[in-house]
Parts: C-alpha cells; sequence; structure tokens
C-alpha cells in the first residue's frame, strides 16, 4: 500500500542540523490493511518519515507510492492518507461535531450523509452525545478519540499516527491501545504508528520498523524484533539483553567453542557463523538460569552473585564475570532460588538455541 | 499565594482612589446643576442636552468616529497580514522592520507629529489635496499599525502549526486553510489590536492637533480648545460619555480574552454596539443640521471670542452656506497656520500690523468693495490707515485696546499704570495676553519707548524688567484671560479691553484701568488669502456681519470697539459708555498701534522666549 | 528514479518568495512612504533656513543645531529630561509595590483589579488631565471644600505649578509603567522567593538580591514607555502649567505654530529623537528587550 523507494531527507533551514540527513535513504514497503509501527529513539527520523508519507515534508531524494501512485509531488490536501497528531490538533474555535466532519465539509458531501457518519464514528470512539462540546471542555483522552475520529471518517487508504498516546497516563495509555488495535482490526485501513515505546510496539503492531540515527535497522514481526535482533542496536533498544563478544576459539562436542572477555571458554550452536575472529551474540536476561550445576545440553559460564532486584512479577539478579563484567539474569518471582547460593560461584546457564548471533 | 498585608491593601487602595477620584469627580459634576465646577448645587441632565443639541461637538463625534473606524480597519488588515507574514517567514531584513515598527510605539508623539504636518503640507499643493479626515486616517493608521502587528504576533506565537498542518491534511487548500483555520483561531488576537487601534485613534490628541484642519475637528481636539475657554459642564458631560464608550470597549477585550463558548455572541454585540454609536451620532448630526446639505463651503479664520456662535448659524441659515470656523489666540499663530497651508482659509481677521506683513508676503487678494454695499456704515476714522492706504486689501472689523484689569477685593492698592503690574504684593496674581508683542511692548512703554522700539539697548532693559515681572505672572493666556479673572485665579489681568468687559460682567469686584503710560490700540480687519477658494461667499459674510443688528449682536456677546456708526443708534448705552470697551478720546490719541517690524522681531523671539522659561 | 534536483527545489523557493512578497511589501511601502519620509523630511527641514517671513529655505545650513545649543533653549531641554525623570521615577516608586500586590492578590480579584488598572489606561488622557484641572484650580473643588471647612483662609495655589505639571504627568503616564511591571512581577515564580527565605535571606536581602533582578525587565519597560513619551505630551504643560511652565513639547510645538520656525523646530525634533535613540540603546544594554513590552 506504501512504498518509500530510497527516500532521503536533508533540511536546509536554520532550525536544523543541516551536516547530516534527518532520514539518510530508506526504502520500506507497507502492506494493505497492516498495522506498522515506526520505533525509535528520539531524533532517529521516524516523526520526519511519518511527515514525509503525510506530505508535510518534501523528500529531497527518493519517492513514495501510496497505493501504486507516485505522490511524492503531491501536497497534503491531495493526498489520501489522514493524520491524527500528538497534540491532537483540534480545531479550538469548532464543536467536536464540526472537527469531525470537517474533511467531509470540505469534500461538500450533502448534510443527511455527513450526519450520520459523524454520528457514526461518535459511536465508534464512545463520544455519543458530545458532539457541542468544545475541545477545552474535553480530556486528554477523549481528545484523542476525537482526533482518531476525525481522521478516519474520511475514509482514508492509510491512517498516520505520530505518537498518539505519548500525553495520556500510563492506565489510559494501555486502555487506548487496545481500543487502537481493535479499531484497526475493524476498520482494515492501514495504520502507520510512530512511537518511541517499544513495549507500545510490540503490542500492537503486525510488524515493527526500527530506526536510528536515518536510517532502518531492521524490519520484522514483534516476535523477529525480539527474539531474533538483526543488530546490537536492534538487541540493545528492544527490552533487556546481554550482549558478548567472544572470540572464536574451535569446534568442539560438534558445537563452536569460543573465549569470552574473562577467559572462559562456552559453546555456542552449532549455526553460528565463524566468518570473523570474533562472534558478538545477546541473550535475553530471561533466558539464562542460574543452577548449582549445569545439565547436560546447557551453555555455561560461571559467575559471581552480585545483587538481586525486586521488580513485583520478576526477579533480576546481577552477577559479575571474573572481569567484574555484569550479567542481567531474571526470573518470575514464583521460581525462587535457594539463597544459599549467593556467595559462591554460581553457574549462567542457558539453551544455546537461545544465543542470537547480531552484527555489529 | 501569601494574602497581602493590611499596609498592601490600603496602599493599594489609595492609590486606586488617586487613579480613579479625579475621573469620578469629572463625571459626577456632569450631572451638577452649577455651572461652576466647584460645589454640588443640584442633579441636572441639562449638559447632556445641550451636548446632544451642539452641532460642533455632534460633528467632531462623527468625524473622530469616522476616522477612528476607517484607520482601525485599514490597520488591522495591514496589521494581521504582516503579522502573519512575518511569523510564517524569514527574510533578509526582518530585523530592520522590526525595529521600524517598533518606533511608533516609544516616539513621542510631537514628532511623528510635525513630521507628517511637514509631509503633507509638501505635498498637498502638488497632488492637490486638502488637510482633513483623509491624512487623518493615514496619520493614524500610521501609528496604530505597530501595535496591531505586536499584538497579533504574540497570539501567533501560541499558534499551534499542527492546526494547519491538520487542515491540510484532512483536504483543505492553503487558502481554505488560512480562511477556516488560521484566521478564527488568531480572531481574538485580531479584534484585540482592532479595539486597541480603535482606542488609540479615539483618544489621539497630539498627532491629531498638527494634522487636522478646520473641517475635521475631532472629538478630543474640540475638549482641548473647550478646555482652554473652559466653563461649562458640558465638558464634563462630554468626557463621560467618552469615557463610557471607553469602558464597553474594555470590557468587550476582557470578555473576548476569556470566554471561548459567547465568543460569538460577543463579537455580534461589539458590532452592533459600533454600528449603534456611529449611527446615532451621525443621525444627531444630520437632525441637527436639519437636514440640509449646504451647496458651499466658507474656511474663515478669526480670533477666538470674536464672532458669536449665533451670528455664525444666522449667516448658514440664511444663506445656505456651511461655515467651518477655526480661531486662533496670536497674529503669530494665525501667520503660521496661514503659511503652514493646511486649510485653504476664505477669511481671515489680521491686526493693523499683521496685514502690513500679510501684504508684504503677497498673501492677500485686493477686496471688491461694490460687492460689500454695507462697507458705507464703517467710521471713517478707522479707514484707510497706514497699513493698508485705501482699503485695497482689508475691511475694517474690530478694533481695541488692551487694557488692566483689577479685582479690587484683593488688590488693596491702586493701580493706574503698568508700572503698577510690578509691585510685589501681586506676586503669583497676573494674567497677561500671551502675545510677545503685546508683553514687550508693555515693558517698553513703561520704559517710556514706543511699543513699537527696535534698538538694542532699548529692548535690553525691557527684557530686564519683564524678567523682574516674572515672578508675578500667574498664566500667560490669550484664548480666554476673562475664565482666570472671572473664577478669582488671578486678581489683575493684562488683557484685551472687551475681555476686561465680560469679566466685569460676571464677577462685580473687577474694574477696568486704562494705562497711564499710554495704551496701545489693534485694529482688526477681514482680509481674503490669494488661495480663497470661495470669495463670493466671504464677500457675503463680510457684508453680512457689517449689518446693524447683526454688529450690534456681535458687540453685546464680545464687546470690541465696534466701528459700525449704524450700530451705535441701537446699541446699548452700557457698553457705549464702557472704557474698557471704547477708552477714553485721550488715551485713544496718545495710543500706539503695532507696526511690522520685519526681521527685528527674531530680538523679540528671543527676548520672550527667554522670558517664558 | 530521482526527480530533477532543481524542479521542487525552485518551485518552493519561489512560493515562498511569493508569500513573503505579498504578506511584508504593504506594510514596508506604508512605512516607507508615511513614516521614514515624513521623517527624512524633517531631517532635511533641520539643515535649512528660516526666511525672514517664515517660510523654509532649502540652504544647507548648521545654524539651527547651533541655536538649540544657546543657553536658553538648553535649559529647556534639560528641565523637560528632569520633569521626565521626576516623572518616571515617581511612577516607579508609586508604581512598584502597587503592582507587587496586585500580582500577589488571590486569582479571584487579580483579573478586576487588572482591568481596573488597565482602564485608565485606555481613557483619553487629556479629559483625565481636566479632571485634575477642576480638582486643582484656585475655585475648584479641593480649594472650595478645605475653604468651606475653614482649613484654609486663602486658596491653595496649586494649579499653574510645575508641581501641577508634575501630577499631570504622573497621571497620564502611571498605567503605563504598572502594566509592564505587572506582567513581569506575575511571572515571577514565588518559590523562589521562599528557597530565598529558606537559605536565610531577610525581605530586604530577597528583594534585593531575587526580587529586583528577576523584575528587571519590567522595570526596563515602565521606565522606557514613559521617559520617552513624556517628551513629547505638550498638553500638559499647557493646561496644567499655564504657559508658564515651557518644556521641550511646547517649544517645538510653537515653533511649528507660532513662531513659524520650522527649521528650527525640526532641528529640536531631531535631537529628542536622538536622545530616543540613546534611550533605546541604554534600554537594550542594561538588558531590556523590546518583545517583553507586552503592555496590551
Amino acid at each position: 500500500m506504501v512504498k518509500l523507494n530510497h527516500v532521503v531527507k536533508v533540511f536546509d533551514d536554520d532550525d536544523h542540523d543541516q551536516s547530516h540527513a534527518a532520514v539518510n535513504d530508506i526504502s520500506l514497503e507497507i502492506m494493505e490493511g497492516e498495522f506498522l509501527t515506526i520505533l525509535g529513539p528520539s531524533g532517529c527520523g521516524k516523526t520526519t518519515t511519518l511527515r514525509m508519507i503525510a506530505g508535510f515534508e518534501k523528500c529531497t531524494q527518493g519517492n513514495i507510492y501510496i497505493d501504486g501512485e507516485d505522490v511524492s509531488s503531491k501536497p497534503p490536501y491531495e493526498r489520501q492518507v489522514n493524520t491524527v497528531f500528538q497534540s491532537y490538533a483540534l480545531f479550538p474555535h469548532m464543536n467536536i461535531y464540526d472537527n469531525i466532519a470537517f474533511g467531509l465539509n470540505l469534500k461538500k458531501v450533502s448534510k443527511t450523509e455527513i450526519d450520520r457518519r459523524v454520528k457514526e464514528m461518535l459511536k465508534m470512539v464512545q463520544l455519543e452525545g458530545m458532539e457541542k462540546r468544545m475541545p477545552d471542555q474535553l480530556s486528554g483522552g477523549q481528545k484523542q478519540r476525537v482526533a482518531i475520529a476525525r481522521a478516519i471518517i474520511n475514509k482514508p487508504k492509510v491512517l498516520l499516527l505520530d505518537e498518539p498516546l505519548g500525553a495520556l497516563d500510563q492506565k489510559l495509555r494501555k486502555q487506548m491501545q487496545v481500543e487502537l488495535k481493535h479499531l484497526q482490526k475493524q476498520l482494515g485501513i492501514t495504520f502507520i504508528f510512530v512511537t518511541h515505546d517499544q513495549e507500545e510496539a510490540l503490542t500492537m503492531s503486525n510488524r515493527i520498523c526500527i530506526m536510528n540515527n536515518g536510517k532502518i535497522e531492521q524490519v520484522g514481526t514483534p516476535d523477529e524484533i525480539y527474539e531474533r535482533p538483526a543488530t546490537r542496536f536492534v538487541a540493545d533498544f528492544i527490552g533487556e539483553t546481554n550482549i558478548f563478544e567472544a572470540r572464536f576459539k574451535g569446534f568442539e562436542k560438534g558445537q563452536v567453542q569460543a573465549t569470552l572477555e574473562d577467559g572462559q571458554d562456552v559453546l555456542l550452536d552449532k549455526s553460528t557463523p565463524v566468518g570473523n575472529d570474533t562472534i558478538c551474540f545477546a541473550i535475553r536476561p530471561e533466558r539464562l538460569k542460574i543452577k548449582p550445576a549445569p545439565a547436560d545440553r546447557d551453555s555455561y559460564f560461571k559467575a559471581k552473585y552480585k545483587e538481586s532486584i525486586y521488580i513485583g512479577s520478576t526477579i533480576k539478579t546481577i552477577v559479575t564475570l571474573a572481569n567484574g563484567r555484569a550479567v542481567t539474569v531474571s526470573a518470575p518471582a514464583g521460581e525462587a532460588y535457594d539463597l544459599s547460593y549467593r556467595s559462591e560461584e554460581l553457574y549462567v546457564t542457558w539453551n544455546p538455541e537461545n544465543a542470537v548471533v547480531i552484527k555489529e | 499565594m501569601k494574602k497581602n498585608s493590611k499596609f498592601s491593601i490600603v496602599y493599594n487602595f489609595i492609590v486606586y482612589l488617586f487613579l480613579y477620584a479625579p475621573i469620578l469627580i469629572l463625571v459626577l459634576f456632569s450631572f451638577n446643576e452649577s455651572k461652576l465646577n466647584a460645589v454640588w448645587t443640584g442633579f441636572s441632565l441639562k449638559w447632556y442636552k445641550s451636548l446632544f443639541t451642539n452641532e460642533t461637538i455632534l460633528l467632531a463625534l462623527k468625524n473622530t468616529l469616522i476616522v477612528a473606524v476607517v484607520s482601525t480597519i485599514l490597520s488591522v488588515m495591514l496589521g494581521t497580514i504582516t503579522a502573519v507574514g512575518m511569523y510564517r517567514y524569514k527574510f533578509r531584513g526582518k530585523g530592520i522592520l522590526d525595529a521600524v515598527l517598533f518606533i511608533p510605539i516609544v516616539i513621542p508623539e510631537i514628532v511623528m507629529g510635525i513630521a507628517m504636518l511637514s509631509f503633507f503640507s509638501m505635498l498637498k499643493d502638488t497632488f492637490n489635496f486638502q488637510m482633513g479626515l483623509f491624512t487623518l486616517i493615514i496619520a493614524h493608521v500610521t501609528f496604530s499599525v505597530s501595535y496591531v502587528v505586536t499584538v497579533v504576533r504574540s497570539r501567533l506565537e501560541g499558534f499551534d502549526k499542527h492546526l494547519e498542518e491538520a487542515a491540510m491534511d484532512l483536504g483543505a487548500t492553503p487558502i481554505q486553510t488560512f480562511f477556516k483555520v488560521t484566521l478564527p483561531v488568531i480572531m481574538p488576537g485580531i479584534v484585540s489590536g482592532g479595539l486597541l487601534a480603535f482606542t488609540l485613534s479615539l483618544d489621539d490628541v497630539i498627532i491629531s492637533f498638527f494634522v487636522a484642519d478646520a473641517g475635521s475637528t475631532t472629538l478630543p481636539l474640540k475638549v482641548l480648545s473647550m478646555v482652554k475657554f473652559g466653563v461649562t459642564p458640558e465638558i464634563n458631560a462630554l468626557s463621560t460619555i467618552m469615557l463610557l464608550i471607553t469602558v464597553v470597549i474594555v470590557v468587550l477585550m476582557e470578555l473576548l480574552n476569556k470566554a471561548s463558548v459567547h465568543r460569538k455572541k460577543i463579537l455580534k454585540f461589539a458590532c452592533i454596539f459600533l454600528v449603534a454609536i456611529i449611527g446615532g451620532s451621525s443621525g444627531l448630526a444630520a437632525y441637527v443640521h436639519k437636514g440640509q446639505s449646504p451647496q458651499a463651503e466658507l474656511n474663515v479664520f478669526n480670533w477666538s471670542e470674536y464672532i458669536p456662535q449665533s451670528v455664525i448659524d444666522k449667516f448658514e441659515e440664511e444663506y445656505n452656506i456651511k461655515v467651518n470656523y477655526s480661531t486662533f489666540s496670536s497674529n503669530e499663530e494665525m501667520l503660521a497656520k496661514l503659511q503652514a497651508g493646511s486649510t485653504n482659509y476664505d477669511l481671515v481677521v489680521a491686526s493693523d500690523y499683521m496685514v502690513e506683513t500679510l501684504i508684504k508676503q503677497d498673501i492677500l487678494q485686493e477686496i471688491n468693495h461694490d460687492n460689500i454695499p454695507n462697507i458705507k456704515y464703517i467710521d471713517p476714522s478707522v479707514m484707510n490707515l497706514d497699513f493698508d492706504p485705501g482699503n485695497k486689501y482689508s475691511i475694517p472689523y474690530m478694533w481695541g485696546d488692551a487694557a488692566i484689569a483689577v479685582n479690587t477685593s484683593k488688590v488693596d492698592f491702586e493701580i493706574t499704570g503698568y508700572k503698577d503690574l510690578w509691585n510685589p504684593k501681586l506676586a503669583n496674581s497676573i494674567v497677561v495676553l500671551d502675545d510677545q508683542r503685546a508683553i514687550i511692548g508693555m515693558a517698553l512703554k513703561k520704559l517710556g519707548y514706543s511699543i513699537n522700539e527696535t534698538d538694542p539697548n532699548a529692548l535690553a532693559k525691557a527684557e530686564k524688567e519683564l524678567l523682574a515681572l516674572k515672578n508675578n505672572i500667574k498664566a500667560y493666556d490669550s484664548d480666554s484671560p476673562k475664565t482666570l479673572l472671572i473664577n478669582g485665579e488671578a486678581s489683575v489681568g493684562f488683557v484685551w479691553g472687551a475681555e476686561v468687559s465680560l469679566a466685569m460682567r460676571e464677577n462685580k469686584d473687577l474694574i477696568c484701568v486704562v494705562p497711564e503710560e499710554g495704551i496701545f490700540i489693534q485694529q482688526d480687519n477681514f482680509v481674503i488669502p490669494k488661495k480663497s477658494k470661495n470669495v463670493k461667499a466671504a464677500e457675503l459674510f463680510m457684508d453680512f456681519i457689517m449689518r446693524p443688528e447683526i454688529s450690534v449682536e456681535i458687540s453685546k456677546a464680545y464687546p470690541y470697539a465696534n466701528p459700525n456708526t449704524a450700530a451705535w443708534g441701537i446699541m446699548d448705552e452700557s457698553i457705549l459708555n464702557d472704557i474698557a470697551v471704547y477708552p477714553p478720546q485721550e488715551a485713544i490719541e496718545s495710543g500706539e498701534h503695532l507696526k511690522d517690524i520685519g526681521n527685528k522681531i527674531d530680538a523679540f523671539d528671543k527676548i520672550w522666549s527667554n522670558v517664558k522659561k | 528514479m530521482e526527480p530533477p534536483p532543481g524542479g521542487k527545489e525552485r518551485s518552493k523557493f519561489s512560493s515562498k518568495l511569493r508569500g513573503s512578497l505579498l504578506t511584508i511589501a504593504p506594510i514596508t511601502l506604508w512605512m516607507l512612504a508615511f513614516f521614514i519620509v515624513p521623517i527624512i523630511i524633517i531631517i532635511v527641514i533641520s539643515f535649512s533656513k528660516r526666511t525672514i517671513v517664515g517660510s523654509i529655505e532649502y540652504s544647507f545650513n548648521l545654524s539651527n543645531y547651533g541655536k538649540v545649543f544657546n543657553l536658553n533653549y538648553v535649559k529647556i531641554l534639560g528641565n523637560s529630561l528632569w520633569i521626565s525623570l521626576e516623572t518616571t521615577l515617581l511612577c516607579l516608586l508609586f508604581g512598584y509595590p502597587f503592582a507587587y500586590f496586585v500580582a500577589r492578590a488571590s486569582k479571584k480579584y487579580r483579573s478586576i483589579l487588572l482591568m481596573l488598572i488597565i482602564l485608565p489606561f485606555w481613557t483619553n488622557s487629556l479629559i483625565r488631565t481636566y479632571a485634575w484641572m477642576i480638582l486643582l484650580r484656585t475655585e475648584g473643588i479641593i480649594n472650595t471644600y478645605l475653604m468651606n471647612l475653614h482649613i484654609i483662609k486663602e486658596p491653595l495655589q496649586m494649579l499653574y505649578t510645575e508641581g501641577a505639571v508634575l501630577i499631570g504627568m504622573l497621571y497620564t503616564m502611571f498605567p503605563f509603567m504598572v502594566l509592564p511591571l505587572y506582567s513581569t512581577i506575575e511571572k515571577l515564580d514565588f518559590s523562589l522567593l521562599e528557597a530565598a527565605a529558606d537559605l536565610g535571606a531577610n525581605p530586604r536581602k530577597t528583594f534585593l538580591k531575587v526580587t529586583l533582578p528577576l523584575t528587571k525587565s519590567g522595570i526596563l519597560s515602565g521606565c522606557l514607555l514613559v521617559f520617552v513619551p513624556t517628551l513629547g505630551l505638550f498638553f500638559i504643560p499647557d493646561l496644567m502649567g499655564g504657559s508658564k511652565i515651557i518644556l521641550i513639547s511646547n517649544l517645538i510645538k510653537n515653533q511649528f505654530l507660532q513662531s513659524r520656525n520650522w527649521p528650527f523646530g525640526a532641528a529640536m525634533s531631531i535631537i529628542v529623537m536622538l536622545l530616543m535613540f540613546i534611550f533605546l540603546k541604554l534600554f537594550n544594554k542594561l538588558g531590556g528587550s523590546k518583545d517583553k513590552l507586552e503592555v496590551m
């Protein structure tokens, strides 16, 4: 449905840094009906990308296609996309009804038709009866829904959402995440969602596109992104992880053997690529298990106990390697650890399949 | 927020009192029965009634409103576009524009006033326009547009950029976006700016003073001239109404800033209010003017308090000619204004020596005596004088002298001449004419010189004398010095004889003293400037004035010495016998006329400014 | 597939240019024609000569400026500056506590109190001056009541004095000082004062070291908005001083309407303008910024 082809954006005014591109050659394809989230830290270019799709910024290079049509030179009011802004951008001088009907009024749709569709929208976002209210009389969550209603009433091909939940409190946020997801399923239109909150991305998306410094790091399903991060950045950015750099040593027991930074040898899965001298791999804390002794199939290394942090549903245990480097292990609070292991050397074990090799 | 201590509450209360007491008293006394703004004698609406029938005031109101509305609309349009442009775009020279727009806000208004005056006088002949509502509007727009830009810009700062994007996102083109979203959202700022511009225009005194002409007096200018002649509480009534208009505007502004829901209703009310006052005042003005639209206009320039309004009204009614009557209070002021050329006066009154000057400067045209048959009534002894042999350029109007008025209840010694004015007992009690020739001349006469003496030594001595007199002078006033004599501010006055006479009518403690050193006599005359556009009307006016019954009416109101022989027959005996009006024969014979002294006037200028500072 | 690099950039450039031209050109032309040009004319006139009859002869000379440095006129200028300075300081002295207390008042009263300050600001200064005249006259209200109550035997001489002019100026300009002051004081974070107290500063020290510096911009704005305009208010010395008190504003007005010496009047106006620029420079140097001049 939406295709970005080698898109570059360099800002040429005084407000922006002109020495490097905000968006540096990205190509992305978003399928019809999918919920795609563009995720990344502040300044990575995600909002700029979204704005280029909307038409508020022109691409310095590259093209954007919507439903097969090259819209690169089209102004926003000629594109069949609609945007939900972070600040909602509700027209303060119009009531809710007129806000929602704005797009339809421009298209000169008949009064009766507008009335029917606005009422339908209000029902959909659960704001029935609020037509005559003014924006400054609404709460944040209500404004949010009006913004959404205003956008989708126009039946756009693509809905763009620019960190729409950023200003809401935790509980409301979670609630809205669920509602948005349901809405998307219900309407069936393509949602492109921008956020810096990874949990949000993981919860709501069909696919996630991770951006950093103007470039795309990885595109994939939440599962792929989480379990098999392609780059160090993604591994680091999504969830917590332990990243190790080990030197290739040789083969043992049919598996790859490598030396950790503190000199210990560990066994890695036989599918580990050994082209380079250094093997960089990551293991999620929840895939690590502290045991008194390693089981037969486990990869493991020895470490010293440092501290435990109680987080409610999980307990995080920090252990250190011989060179002082910390490793995080996490387990559900229900699986209690025997405290007698505290001062001893512990065995940190994992299933070799769960170590993910990442590119730098 | 700490609660305020008692001290702070008391302090603020006193300051508010200071701020409001004068205004409240002003308003209160507008309902006062008594003519004097001093003691409350009872409730009355008569001043408001007379206000509504005073044609000149209604005219001034109409002018003021026209100028205010038009200049506001222009400044708002100009200012809003500018503000939007400056907000949206970056361009070279933005800083300069910023600075240029800032200056009208801080600059002393007098500088702007004279700049515009000079500008318009230079252009008016080339481009053939007259100073008037047109120039007023331009001047008002120039100083208020800066304020509009500032207000709208600060409103734009808080404008959510995303609103415009949202509109375009929903399908609106840039123009549709501007009118459907941008404009409505910044509308409160625009309206605030508009109200500000409106009020600035309504209240402007200083700049209008320089840029308005005879026919385009604004309300503040009218108030200024009324205050100078300040006697009746009509001014209070007028001020109260103006204050009321301002209050409504301020309240409207406050409401607009606060309420978002009722905004449309408030705007509607504001517009209705505005239309109401404009409609109301124009209607009243038209009604009072008795609905006839005049065929022609006559611009008359005369001394203040020299022709009563009743005479002007009679002339207007009989001939259906609109008279734009403006006044001055000294010959020099008249000459300056004539030269500035802001109005093309048709008929001007000038004193003897000034006629000489005007003739020399080739400002006057010859008068055809055949068109003014009533000239036959004029006393031959005032015709054919030195300054205009054969009366080619001037027709005598009235004459008079300057005499000394003494309030016998306040002065306990006898005053017989100028010399007595220097008596230390009269410290800070004398009102004198604001007229350099008269006062310096008086000092010269005291020293025994002629009033037209130009010898530097003599002048130096005169200057010394005047510096010594300074302590006794309370005020310089040529507009209406009798006011100070009547209300007791001054116990002695050296003023025009007619002023003395009028003062004596109102305050029985006053007497008139003809100075023994010798009086100076001033012969005032009608002249017609070359630039006159309506000579016919001017001739009709002069002829009208010289009708015996009209002449008498004038003398009754302003008892200057009247050379109209036919009038003498019908005039009141008491006036004819009043030495304030008709000095004794010996005094006339020993009296002097002022003469034109050419460029020696510079010396007089220097002395005058030295004396007055 | 890349778009031709020139195309998009060019159209963007020209539409921006068109936009800025459309919005900025009108005001530029207007100010040029009706503001800049008149001032240039005044400058030209100030270098011209006055003919005997009082019109203008355009021969370049500096005599007018020379004349200004004549002791008499310097005295007048000095006097005017002094009165303006007095007015400014008095406005500041009385206005600061006033603005402070209003800014500290409870929310529900504040908007009314503020409106009560704004109201006089918007009313005609001429009317307000006249109001004082009827109070101060020899047979005006104050004197009449004092006499009737036998507090004084002779009427007090209040009008037509320099004091009266000062009161007139003070009264007219007071709101111009209070509003900017209020604006800055209101934005003051009062927890800063509490922090100072917490750290051991007594009220006086707190005021000098915290409040005053933080409200500096309001003070500067107020002073600018009072000092400069008072130089041009001729009708106050005219009405309250009875033509006895001559300030630079009256002098200039007289040159144009009485003495017919336009070149001299123009020269003095230019001097006043130069003074204004000097004070603006001073204002900037001391840290004032025109963005903080919000009086509306």
